[in-house]
């Protein structure tokens, strides 16, 4: 039996157990992993799973399941179909998608999909980090994934998507580091060699690094820093997010949420290609920030309902939640964004972001790997041991330059949400330190 | 990185002794060993010099209630099998959750492929380890099976309740789940071990408003055992007091003084020092390297054994043996028998945290730490439970001799750097002290210091340790893991505070 007429089977069995909505949605992966550190791969790793999702609503009852063996899939509804009987109404459940749609072209990458040795491409990434770096380490991640989409709304859908990635963090000393990433959709747009490079040279000028000052600095993030900062802003783009009070954009929508300069939108052209949500709904380009403004949450189809508009085609079902970010290219070149800084840092990397309220956008992130002083445009030296702390809303209004270059990043928890993001050039940014 | 923490008091995990191992029978159905075997089988003769395979059966519930709405309930059941084979030319992993022969096969084969890829100059080791058949179980008073949705409904929905009726709190999220873990551990130098795990994990999240001021507390509880272990959060009463405290600081609380004084900090926090600032730092992976690309590096290596890193007053202890604890196992999955570690000793760096193939490599016998979240994760160097032991004094006494200090209760924004070496938290629930009297809340208070200067400045510690859930991420892709950590207060002197 093909995917299709299994999620096919499991909505017409929930209908007649007495549905009202269903969404059967299976992922077929096959994905691989190589991780490496001291320039040798530690583990290779594959994945090869079969998952059916369910979502179930017996009027306003909702139920999810996944369905792992599909011997039991009568088994599984049913006991799924019980749980609807003794769960509590969700008032504010508005539906689910309606179809049928019309989807853009499958985009994954037969290269990808047939590829399977993947330890060369390992192999030159730290070749090329070596020319500058005494070690490195890192992951290499192929995603190759078949998504199904069958929903009582009338919709079937088929997808394909892949995608692969290097993570690579180069160390010339001990703490002195640099990280860089290549992600791509297709085989042709990977470029392991370039990471590895990027990461070797970010290392090299890390070297002697010594603590940094407190203060405030006029600062130039990395697409891979910056990428950081959208991804967690993406996260609080959700409607779900703004409605449980973790969210910065909490009662902001149509207000200026960040400088002119800054343009947001989500979007399916970045590394996930996905042709539909999880719903089924056909992916499109979203704005989520315009010139400054907040001009819409991501939603699907439900929380759209609620706030009287429609999906962004941004399902998860229960939480609605970006797919790509794009931050629009600015007009500096990437060299000038460092010319307006007089006295500044060019920070690279971060890590463990964290909020002391997410309304009001209080937080902090650790920058990591190449820490660089900026003098007169001109990058004069390392430092470590410093922290960014301060306001996420006030950070994104200071923005002051936006890089025409641009590079899509993926890291980790760190970019989350996959990210096409410049150098940023924000003014007067708080820096703290340890105790001396 | 420890990606959510809440909180749990559970003083009784020092004290209590249940019948650990007896219950398996009855709780847990046999699960398919053959096919596991077959698997090992499969290993064996393609070659592999070593093999070892995870049969998993993982039972999920999960509730989520949003501003007092049950937004949605989940049932899950996961089952699958992973399989690690170690050749001379490296290490290789591969899982699915068809648990026919032909799709173990295939697995099998893919993960000896894979370790063959690897390609390594030296082929990879493991510490030698006992032999072990064994089976173990967590009991529960009240089996989370025979609890039904409507009951945990109807429990999570009086919290809410309690709470509303509280205050202003416009957004309130509570999350609850229980696991039921069957495991099946076997590898090809002959150990058999089966487990039981049944955990219950709550959580909120909190928004609370007074005129045009907005705070947010957040709370993890976690118990492995039965739905007991729900009705000993006492969540209502605990999201109440933090509601009403909340409002207070709001109302009442004064800026924070800055400058070097005296710092009494509470559990909550000692806890989160523990896990971050001891129990990362000690994780030995990191130590060598194997983390470095994600969730990072040590400040500490194998030359600093023995060293100072705190005062004589500094001993934490990493134990997954805890009964009914959070981070609780008896066998870790490697299949080595689970112990208690003491990390830091009387302020000397003493031991790491080993799995088998960190422990070969640092001349050393595994002790336990390696950890997998499912079935299709490998296992990894992790925490269980991490506290500091406790001393003999009273919150009074800790108190008495501070002429001007500030006391954090509990913390809110918080983060390390990779190397475990420069922390922040900001105090959520906080006093000034003077003149050894507990006086008004102050807000936010900022204490930002490296992690030796932390520990060095403890001098001493309370007597009452209480224990926060919480869940830490680590690994690539990344494990969510369960674990708990805690301590008693401890005073520190001469603190710069800000």
């Amino acid at each position: 039996m093909t995917m299709i007429e299994l999620t096919n089977q499991v909505v017409e069995k929930a209908l007649d157990l007495g549905a009202t909505d269903v969404i059967a949605r299976s992922v077929s992966s096959k994905d691989q992993q190589l991780r490496f550190s001291n320039n040798e791969i530690d583990i290779a790793k594959t994945w090869n799973e079969s998952v059916i999702h369910v979502f179930l609503a017996q009027k306003k009852r909702i139920v999810v399941t996944e369905i792992r063996n599909f011997n039991k899939i009568d088994e599984s509804l049913e006991t799924l179909m019980k749980l609807t009987k003794v769960t509590k109404e969700n008032l504010e459940y508005a539906g689910i998608a309606q179809g049928p749609f019309q989807y853009t072209e499958v985009k994954s990458d037969p290269h990808l999909k047939n590829l399977v040795d993947v330890s060369d491409l390992v192999t030159a990434a730290v070749n090329k980090a070596l020319e500058k770096a005494a070690s490195a380490a890192g992951i290499l991640f192929l995603t190759n994934k078949d998504a199904v989409t069958s929903t009582s709304g009338g919709i079937e859908a088929e997808d394909e998507i892949t995608s692969i990635e290097l993570s690579i963090r180069a160390f010339s000393q001990k703490e002195a580091s640099g990280h860089s990433v290549s992600c791509s959709p297709t085989l042709k747009g990977f470029e392991p060699e370039k990471a590895g490079e990027e990461a070797g040279e970010l290392s090299k000028l890390a070297e002697n690094p010594v603590r940094g000052d407190e203060g405030v600095f006029d600062i130039v993030f990395s697409p891979l820093f910056f990428g950081s900062i959208l991804s967690y802003s993406m996260e609080m783009a959700s409607a779900f997010m703004v409605s449980a009070g973790r969210s910065m954009y909490v009662g902001n929508l149509g207000q200026k949420v960040a400088a002119e300069s800054v343009t947001v939108t989500d979007t399916p052209s970045g590394l996930i290609q996905a042709c539909f949500d999880e719903e089924g709904v056909p992916t499109k380009e979203t704005p989520v920030i315009e010139n400054g403004v907040l001009t819409t949450y991501l939603h699907n189809t439900s929380t759209a309902a609620q706030a009287q508009t429609e999906t962004t085609a941004n399902a998860g079902i229960i939480v609605p939640r970006a797919l790509n970010a794009h931050l629009k290219p600015g007009t500096y070149a990437k060299d000038e964004l460092f010319q307006e800084v007089k006295d500044g840092l060019y920070l690279t990397n971060t890590w463990y972001t964290r909020f002391q309220n997410m309304q009001a956008g209080d937080f902090s992130t650790i920058p990591r790997d190449a820490i660089l002083k900026i003098e007169n445009g001109e990058i004069v030296g390392s430092l470590k041991d410093i922290r960014v702390s301060d306001n996420m809303l006030d950070l994104y209004q200071s923005i002051e330059g936006v890089s025409k270059e641009q590079e899509l990043v993926h890291w980790w928890i760190e970019v989350e949400t996959p990210c096409t993001a410049s150098h940023v050039l924000a003014r007067e940014v708080r820096i703290t330190c340890s105790a001396k | 990185m420890c990606l959510i923490v809440l909180f749990v008091t559970f003083e009784f995990l020092l004290k209590r002794k249940d019948l650990y191992g007896t219950a398996f029978a009855e709780v847990c159905d046999v699960m398919d060993e053959d096919i596991a075997e077959y698997a090992l089988k499969v290993a064996s003769r393609l070659g592999a010099g070593y093999a070892d395979v995870r049969l998993e059966s993982k039972e999920i519930n999960d509730i989520v209630l949003k501003n007092g709405i049950v937004d949605v309930a989940s049932h899950i059941l996961k089952e699958g099998i992973g399989i690690r084979i170690i050749t001379r030319q490296g290490v290789g992993f591969s899982s699915t959750n068809v648990l026919d022969r032909d799709h173990v096969k295939q697995t099998v084969t893919e993960a000896f492929r894979q370790a063959e890829a690897c390609k390594r100059k030296a082929p990879p080791e493991l510490s030698e380890e006992k032999t072990v058949k064994a089976t173990w179980s967590v009991p529960e008073r009240v089996r989370l099976s025979n609890v039904g949705l409507e009951q945990k409904l109807d429990d999570l929905c009086s919290v809410d309740e309690t709470i509303v009726s509280v205050g202003n709190i416009p957004a309130r999220i509570f999350l609850f789940a229980d696991k039921q873990t069957k495991k099946l551990y076997l590898n090809s130098e002959g150990t058999r071990i089966q487990g039981y795990l049944p955990i219950v994990i709550c959580m909120f999240f909190l928004t609370v408003k007074c005129g045009s001021q907005v705070e947010q507390t957040a709370r993890r509880f976690g118990y492995a055992g039965g739905w007991e272990g729900f009705e000993q959060f006492k969540m209502a009463e605990d999201a109440e007091q933090e509601v009403t405290m909340l409002q207070t600081l709001m109302k009442e609380g004064k800026k924070s003084p800055r400058g070097t004084m005296d710092l009494l900090v509470g559990s909550d926090m000692v806890g989160i020092v523990c896990h971050e600032s001891c129990g990362h730092p000690s994780e030995a992976d990191r130590i060598l390297g194997r983390e470095a690309s994600q969730a990072g590096v040590s400040f500490m290596n194998e030359e600093l054994l023995g060293t100072r890193v705190g005062s004589e007053e500094v001993t934490v202890a990493e134990d997954p043996t805890l009964e009914h604890s959070f981070g609780y196992y008896a066998y870790d999955d490697e299949g080595v028998k689970a112990r208690r570690r003491l990390l830091f000793k009387d302020g000397l760096i003493n031991e790491f945290l080993h799995n088998r193939e960190t422990a070969a490599r640092m001349g050393e016998n595994s002790n336990a730490a390696a950890r997998s979240a499912s079935y299709d994760r490998e296992a990894i160097v992790r925490m269980a439970n991490t506290f500091l032991l406790p001393g003999d004094c009273s919150t009074e006494e800790l108190v008495e001799d501070i002429k001007r200090g500030v006391y954090m209760k509990s913390y809110t924004e918080w983060n390390i750097d990779d190397k475990r070496y420069n922390q922040k938290y900001i105090g959520r629930e906080s006093y000034l002290i003077e003149h050894g009297e507990i006086k008004h809340m102050v807000k936010r208070p900022v204490l930002e210091v490296t992690t030796p200067a932390f520990w060095k400045a403890v001098d001493a510690r309370g007597k009452e340790v209480d224990f926060r859930a919480g869940n830490c991420g680590k690994g690539d892709p990344i494990q969510e893991m369960e674990v708990l950590y805690g301590g008693p207060t401890v005073r520190l002197r001469a603190i710069p505070m800000r």
